[in-house]
């Protein structure tokens, strides 16, 4: 396993270099600046990406799995199945490796929709 | 050279006619690949020690005569040895021990396995999404696992999966040393390394007679004379030594490590240094024991790994420390004598004109006892 970088040095995004790593709390609806993330779907996109990065940059097992689990939540509310399973198997993936206990409800859903064993 | 049956012959004749093994077992590097199929792969070799994965969840890569290995802890504490490849592409998996709080996910498309080799899932398999296929029988893609056994700290394995059970292979060794088949408690402080230019061989050899011992070992010597030592042949597999004055280490205030309870006089008096062929050298006292690895890196390079282990947990104690130190000392120091005569003959193996070397049929037969052994294994139809 990787050692976490150092969070300052981690990459986000080329549009936003400097920003801090948590510039968005997770589960907020307002970027950094204050705009709400929902009016520009393609800048929300970008912000989640951007904090995947610098999650996947520090070897944050953890934050992945939140950030793919909110990514599939997304996902499913917007209506886009393919999508939620898309995001909810990272997440279950890194809820494995990080031994998380969000690993039992992930594979349950994943198991529902016919994708898991 | 290629080392033919006639040479192989000429090893197995009666120790009183016999040759040493040619120089090409020592030296050349198409040997050495005959001889890890021949001789370790189709035998139980050492690999690590237990204590390389102490703790559920360790993991700890170990490269093997070329052959990437995974030693994993699972977590009840069942230590297994697998190929430390993934099933899909084969992607190392592990390239650094650590402990893990649950799956091996590989790093490649992240397939993840459980520590007990069992594969948990293959994300986006059956397509993106989608993390199942008909084709994709999890049952058969679990991490091929090695046969593996250990024994006195020694974690053993073998290879090709076809030798008889470890039980039945050490079962000589076992029962001669019954006396001492109980647990040992490994200190951290005891384990160093050696690394050696010459072939493992070598370092059996030197391991298996006493007949170097006044020459090389002046200090031993002095507490325990030849004329003590007795030598130790189970043809097939192993070979060694026992002396019958074991003197026991004092401390600067007197006291000894404790020792077994109940030993009989021989072991009350004597300890014995073995070779468990090909690679394992072991030596057991009535307070401690020790295991040296013997780590093929090349036909002319070995890496030793010492452990020291002691039969009673109290000695793993603050207050012994000073004493394990100078165990581990000691050992370093006698094994450390060895390193000029085993690297001595490496070098003497390059005089093209060398014809293998003759044995004293009385002090050199243990080392005999092993040459027989590889020359039989090398012979054995592939
Ligand atoms: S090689 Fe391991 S998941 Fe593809
Ligand atoms: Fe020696």
């Amino acid at each position: 396993m990787s050692d976490p970088a150092d969070p300052e040095a981690a990459p986000l995004s080329a549009t936003h270099p400097d920003q801090p790593r948590d510039f968005v709390a997770p589960g907020a609806d307002r970027d950094f600046a204050g705009e709400r993330l929902t009016v520009d779907p393609a800048g929300a996109r970008a912000l989640l990406d951007a904090r995947l990065i610098a999650a996947h940059a520090a070897g944050d097992t953890a934050r992945l799995v939140t950030l793919y689990a909110e990514a599939g939540d997304s996902s499913e509310a917007a209506g886009d199945a393919a999508a939620a399973a898309f995001y909810r198997t990272h997440a279950y993936v890194f809820a494995l490796q990080s031994g998380d206990s969000r690993a039992e409800e992930l594979h349950r859903w994943l198991l529902r929709e016919g994708r898991e064993e | 050279m290629t080392v033919t049956d006639s040479d192989l012959a000429a090893v197995s004749a009666p120790v009183e006619q016999a040759r040493g093994l040619p120089n090409a077992c020592y030296t050349d590097p198409a040997h050495f690949a005959r001889e890890a199929d021949a001789v370790f792969f189709a035998s139980w070799a050492g690999l690590a020690f237990a204590a390389d994965a102490p703790e559920p969840g360790d993991v700890k890569p170990v490269r093997f005569l070329g052959q990437p290995l995974l030693l994993a802890r699972d977590r009840e504490g069942v230590l297994r040895v697998f190929l430390n490849v993934c099933r899909h592409r084969g992607m190392i998996l592990v390239e650094e021990a650590a402990r893990l709080p649950r799956a091996i996910r590989c790093p490649y498309h992240s397939w993840c396995y459980e520590l007990d080799g069992r594969l948990r899932t293959t994300p986006h398999v059956g397509g993106p999404g989608t993390n199942r296929h008909a084709a994709i029988d999890r049952a058969q893609l679990g991490l091929v696992e090695v046969r593996s056994h250990v024994w006195m700290g020694v974690v053993w394995v073998n290879l090709d999966g076809k030798a008889p059970e470890f039980e039945t292979y050490a079962a000589d060794l076992r029962a001669r040393w019954a006396a001492f088949d109980r647990p040992l408690a490994f200190a951290p402080d005891g384990a160093f390394e050696l690394e050696v230019a010459c072939n493992w061989k070598l370092a059996v050899e030197n391991y298996c007679e006493s007949y170097h011992l006044p020459w090389v070992h002046p200090g031993l010597n002095s507490y325990s004379r030849l004329e003590d030592h007795y030598n130790i042949e189970a043809p097939g597999t192993h070979s060694g030594q026992g002396t019958r004055a074991y003197r026991p280490m004092l401390a600067e205030d007197g006291r000894r490590f404790p020792v077994i309870a109940g030993l009989d006089a021989q072991w009350e008096e004597g300890a014995e240094y073995v070779a468990l062929y090909p690679n394992v050298l072991l030596g057991v006292h009535k307070d401690h024991a020790f295991a040296i690895l013997l780590c093929p890196q090349g036909p002319e390079r070995t890496v030793e790994r010492i452990a020291i282990g002691y039969f009673d947990t109290a000695v793993l104690g603050e207050d012994w420390a000073p004493m394990r130190a100078r165990n581990a000392a000691m050992w370093k120091e006698v094994f450390e004598e060895d390193i000029f005569v085993v690297e001595g003959m490496q070098k003497g193996r390059h005089a093209g004109g060398f014809d293998g070397g003759r044995f004293s049929p009385v002090m050199d037969s243990p080392t005999h006892c092993f040459h027989a052994w590889v020359a039989e294994r090398l012979r054995q139809p592939a």
